[in-house]
């Protein structure tokens, strides 16, 4: 018990540094999947077979198991945090879509037809009528993507993306349990924190469009 | 100012992998300040014709024309500020509260803070919900005769030409849609604007309209006043469409304006009255009741605007449909 402590006096820099490289992988892949994700997920509202065909895309790679995603990957973009950022980014990319294109079509469609029929133009209708509506289903998807990539993040570790996984596969490859112990903690603690965080944003944010 | 708002014509209507037209060859002029129903069962093209008006819907074949011009040349957004749209599902917007609903036009049109708010609650007032209390709730919070009422104040917030009703008040119980179908000819009677108002309801047709189109599988079968239609069917659809109202149910469902003469002389103060659009069979309990020869028509302000004859409405319930040949 007291290694436990003293490992987390000794080395709190260090943590604390692999901590916010995880935030980071994980930041980079939510702003990159979701800046592709809203206008995909929006142009996709307009043709159904489109739509399946994308998804189902993405469901495909979705299925792919990430070391195996990593392996792939390595032979184009070399070891490193680039690498692991977009292997994860397709796998969020896929939660994004469908929840994006679920945010989409949960709009009621007298609603839209109402917008339409008085005359508003496609990007009032996209910004004052289906964001509003449609963000808490958006958050939704952003929070289960976070989660998601915080440990799939974690894996990374693997082909040397830095990240609290570095704590994890040391303890692991050093019969180290202190490490391993500090590994799930930090990992499982940023996990609580954000789908925290994020589900009180999505609370809000369903209240302010269904009040 | 009279003359023709919207022409229709030669106007159909065939959506992608169907063989039926859903609208087919319909021509139709509307005047300015018409209230105009268009009745007929489901399927036969109303929607249909409705949203071709309001360029929901591309023409397959025809021209519409708005105030002359064809609507296929306007810009399409701003045409349609020009329309209020009402449709049965009303699709009030729930994220925003009775005011801001009825703000969306408007403030689109880059209107002042404070004119939007006048033009708010000036509305609700006219579709009497109250301003304090109403303003900002939000839809969930409303009945749903009110959300009617905040739908149909919506539609009306730019001070559109003309409303576009979609079965506006199809879900509503019976009381409160005649409650609302009150004060939906008293608006249309104070700000005089043009109403095409889809119903599948005989009597509201008959009740709300100065004209009917009486439509069945996208052909408009008779255009015409509902005396005339009720009286003179154009043909056999129509003739058995009304069959089933007997004399009794015609005077029902006629308003007494519908053959009321324009008085000539000063009113006599000892003449009985009744409302423009009371039904004439309230009109005859009112004969029957004062005996007196004449009754006047009034408005709710109790202008005078005209008068029946005993005479006159007696010819009515001694007049035979026509049409009867058409039934062996
Ligand atoms: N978007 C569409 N695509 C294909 N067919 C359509 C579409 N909208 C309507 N139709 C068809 O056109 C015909 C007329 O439909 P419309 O909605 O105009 O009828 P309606 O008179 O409004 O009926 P209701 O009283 O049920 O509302 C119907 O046969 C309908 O199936
Ligand atoms: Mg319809």
């Amino acid at each position: 018990m007291t290694g436990f402590f003293t490992y987390a006096t000794k080395h709190w820099g260090r943590m604390l540094e692999l901590l916010l490289q995880h935030l980071e992988i994980v930041g980079i892949v939510l702003g990159i999947s979701i800046c592709f994700a809203i206008p995909i997920g929006y142009l996709l509202t307009h043709s159904k077979i489109a739509s399946a065909f994308v998804i189902g895309l993405f469901s495909v790679l979705y299925a792919v198991p990430s070391l195996a995603m990593f392996a792939i990957l390595l032979r184009f973009t070399g070891l490193g945090m680039k690498t692991a950022v977009i292997a994860i980014s397709i796998y969020a990319q896929y939660i994004l879509l469908r929840s994006v294109t679920a945010g989409f079509s949960s709009v009621e469609s007298s609603v839209l037809e109402a917008s339409r029929g008085m005359g508003l133009g496609k990007a009032e209708i996209l910004f004052r009528i289906q964001f509003p509506l449609a963000a808490p289903v958006f958050l939704s998807g952003i929070r289960i993507a976070t989660i998601a990539s915080v440990g799939l993040a974690a894996i990374a570790s693997t082909i040397h993306s830095g990240g609290i996984g570095d704590l994890l596969f040391e303890g692991i490859n050093n019969l180290y349990p202190v490490k391993i112990v500090w590994g799930v903690i930090l990992s499982s603690g940023l996990a609580f924190a954000l789908n925290f965080g994020l589900g009180k944003a999505e609370r809000y944010l369903t209240k302010r469009a269904h009040p | 100012m009279a003359g023709k708002i919207i022409e229709i014509r030669g106007v159909s209507k065939q959506f992608k992998n169907a063989q039926a037209y859903a609208v087919d060859h319909v021509s139709i002029d509307v005047s300015r300040g018409d209230f105009i129903t268009i009745m007929g069962t489901s399927g036969s093209g109303k929607t249909t014709l409705l949203k071709m008006i309001n360029r929901i819907h591309e023409l397959t074949d025809g021209n519409i024309f708005f105030e002359g011009q064809n609507i296929h040349d306007l810009k399409v957004e701003a045409y349609r500020k020009k329309i209020g749209y009402v449709i049965q599902q009303i699709g009030l917007f729930p994220h925003m509260t009775v005011a801001e609903n009825i703000a969306v036009v408007p403030k689109s049109l880059h209107w002042g803070k404070d004119r939007i708010a006048a033009r708010a609650s000036e509305l609700l007032s006219l579709v009497h919900l109250e301003p304090a209390i109403y303003k900002d709730r939000y839809p969930s919070q409303l009945s749903g005769g009110q959300q009617q009422r905040v739908g149909l104040a919506r539609a009306l917030a730019a001070d559109p030409e003309i409303m576009l009703m979609d079965e506006p008040f199809g879900a509503i119980d019976a009381i409160t849609r005649q409650v609302l179908q009150d004060e939906l000819l008293a608006i249309h009677r104070k700000t005089g604007k043009t109403v095409l108002f889809v119903t599948h309801d005989l009597h509201e047709a008959f009740r709300l309209g100065d004209k009917v189109i009486i439509m069945n599988e996208g052909r408009v079968q008779q255009y015409d006043t509902p005396y005339n239609i009720l009286f003179h069917p154009a043909n056999g659809y129509v003739a058995k469409l009304v069959a089933s109202e007997d004399i009794i149910e015609k005077l029902k469902v006629l308003r007494a304006d519908s053959i009321s003469t324009p008085v000539q002389v000063t009113p006599d103060g000892r003449v009985p009255r009744v409302l423009a659009n009371a039904p004439l069979s309230a009109v005859l309990g009112k004969f029957m009741e004062t005996g007196a020869p004449q009754i006047y028509v009034e408005d709710a302000q109790g202008r005078i605007e005209g008068s029946i004859l005993w005479n006159s409405l007696q010819s009515i319930a001694s007049l035979r449909t026509e049409g009867a040949e058409y039934f062996v």
